[in-house]
């Protein structure tokens, strides 16, 4: 990279930087997992921001693959006990952070529930708004594996009881606040 | 109503998440380390294409190139490491495994302790990134027996863990179950042949994969039978022979009751084995002369390190690190021998 690179680089991040990261969380379905993915992110970006076409596939594609590795090397971690809750503080920059925090820990519950594929799927989905063939390319699998997948994986959260109760009780609620938005 | 749950699904999303800035030292560091890295990368393909070329040459000799000491006994002999086309009689060494060599006869040389039980005193320091103010840390000095005839033992800990919102003092006694360490036994029935060891450390990483597979089946059947539908098997991930035989090694290097022909053998497995980076007359975190040891994985994600002792191989500390940060480190502070079980020392 030379300066001018770095400074088309800074400022990608600077456009992009807070969708990749809150797609980290969603990814890792934990703050502090999401965020060490959205660093590891960068780095990899930065490493080939010269060859690369298409920046925001290539954050997609990279992200799911650190997501998958962290994943396993917490699995591969010797087994440890947590011995004191973390707490989830809202970010005082947000216009409504009381939402953000009561929804989060629920919505990460449930989608730590499923496996990662599934997860990338309706994140991919749903929050980064891709068309089937969209998530298809990016995780090289099927349109018709996406489509199956995330019908199945809807159907599994809303087994899951904390989403169910967010289904069911904040349906009007958050459709109103995001029309306001 | 698919169309509704999906819709909500996507607002749930967008709203869990709204408060989440990206922080702007990422960008920074990114481009930062990208530097560093052009500037490394020729030193590294020089000595990459070196350490290839050390393997390729087939036959391997202790006290080529100058810098390995003497084998200390006969036991501690490296013997031909591994052969591949083109080995015509000459020898070469890298740095690395010259290191390794140096080690391993280091090892062979070092008896080990007298009694029945190991008694290790370390210095812990492990981040739980539970979140941002959330992070937890313990940090505080750990004292484990070890009993090496059942496997069991006990661990004091002096430990003392914070997080955003202050301090927390866990248990400070922890007993182990017999099996939970290996005894002496077991350690003394591996193979100390370097291709016997690397294939049986191999052999006990596959078995282990294995029954994290079993593992994930079952849960998922549970799964299935609770909710009455069909879920598609989660493959394990797959993961190259290198990075479980030097991550097995490392491993079981970090076993204070190694016997001096198992220590030995294992630095000559780690010298057959591609892409092990060391660094000798470097130090530890508490200042000890140290040579370090580590293997970016071939996967990528994470990096074990080991700080190892060069006077006897023995391990001084150990550290996971990973994408932008260290998920543990373990210093080893020193290593007893005793014939009854200590007292508690952070007691009172």
């Amino acid at each position: 990279m030379d300066r001018k690179q770095e400074r088309a680089f800074e400022e990608f991040v600077a456009q992009s930087g807070d969708v990749l990261l809150r797609l980290a969380t969603l990814l890792t379905s934990d703050r502090g997992l999401g965020e060490d993915a959205y660093q590891e992110t960068l780095h990899r970006l930065a490493a080939r921001w010269s060859r690369v076409d298409n920046p925001q596939a290539f954050c997609r594609r990279v992200m799911h693959n650190i997501v998958i590795d962290l994943a396993r090397a917490r699995q591969r971690r010797p087994a440890e006990i947590r011995l004191v809750d973390a707490h989830d503080d809202g970010d005082l920059r947000a216009a409504d952070t009381t939402a953000a925090v009561e929804i989060r820990p629920v919505l990460l519950a449930a989608l730590r529930t499923l496996t990662q594929q599934q997860r990338a799927i309706l994140v991919l989905r749903y929050f980064d708004d891709r068309s089937e063939n969209e998530v298809a390319d990016l995780l090289g699998i099927s349109p018709g594996t996406v489509k199956s997948t995330a019908s199945r994986a809807m159907a599994h959260l809303r087994q899951q009881p904390g989403i169910s109760g967010l289904l069911a009780v904040t349906d009007t609620d958050i459709t109103r606040k995001v029309r306001y938005a | 109503m698919p169309d509704i749950d999906e819709d909500i699904m996507r607002q749930l999303m967008t709203r869990a998440t709204e408060d989440l800035f990206a922080p702007r030292a990422a960008v920074a560091q990114a481009v930062r380390r990208q530097r560093r890295h052009r500037a490394r990368v020729r030193v590294t393909a020089v000595a990459g294409t070196a350490a290839a070329a050390g393997l390729a040459a087939g036959v391997l000799l202790p006290g080529a190139g100058g810098g390995a000491r003497p084998a200390a006994s006969g036991g501690a002999a490296p013997g031909a490491v591994s052969s591949g086309p083109g080995g015509s009689g000459s020898v070469r060494l890298t740095a690395a495994q010259r290191e390794l060599f140096s080690l391993s006869a280091a090892a062979a040389a070092t008896p080990r302790g007298d009694g029945r039980y190991v008694v290790l005193t370390e210095q812990t320091t492990s981040i739980d990134s539970g979140g941002p103010s959330g992070a937890v840390k313990e940090t505080g000095p750990k004292t484990n027996v070890i009993d090496t005839i059942t496997g069991g033992g006990v661990t004091y800990q002096g430990i003392i863990a914070t997080n955003g919102h202050g301090r927390q003092t866990p248990p400070t006694v922890l007993k182990a179950a017999n099996g939970n360490s290996p005894t002496r036994a077991e350690l003394d029935a591996w193979p100390t042949g370097t291709a016997a060891l690397r294939s049986a450390l191999l052999t006990q990483a596959r078995q282990q994969q294995a029954q994290a597979q079993r593992f994930m089946d079952q849960k998922r059947r549970a799964m299935e039978k609770q909710l009455g539908k069909k879920f598609k098997a989660v493959p394990q991930p797959r993961i190259s022979d290198n990075d479980l035989v030097f991550e097995q090694a490392a491993d079981m290097l970090w076993q204070p009751d190694l016997s001096p022909a198992l220590r030995s053998a294992l630095y000559k497995v780690l010298a057959a084995t591609p892409g092990v980076k060391v660094e000798a007359g470097t130090t530890d975190s508490s200042g000890r002369t140290a040579t370090l040891i580590s293997r970016p994985a071939d996967s990528g994600g994470y990096t074990v390190k080991t700080y190892m002792n060069p006077r006897d191989g023995a391990t001084l500390e150990s550290a996971w690190t990973g994408p932008g940060s260290t998920f543990d480190e373990d210093l080893y502070l020193h290593i007893d021998y005793a014939n009854a079980i200590p007292r508690n020392p952070y007691k009172g």
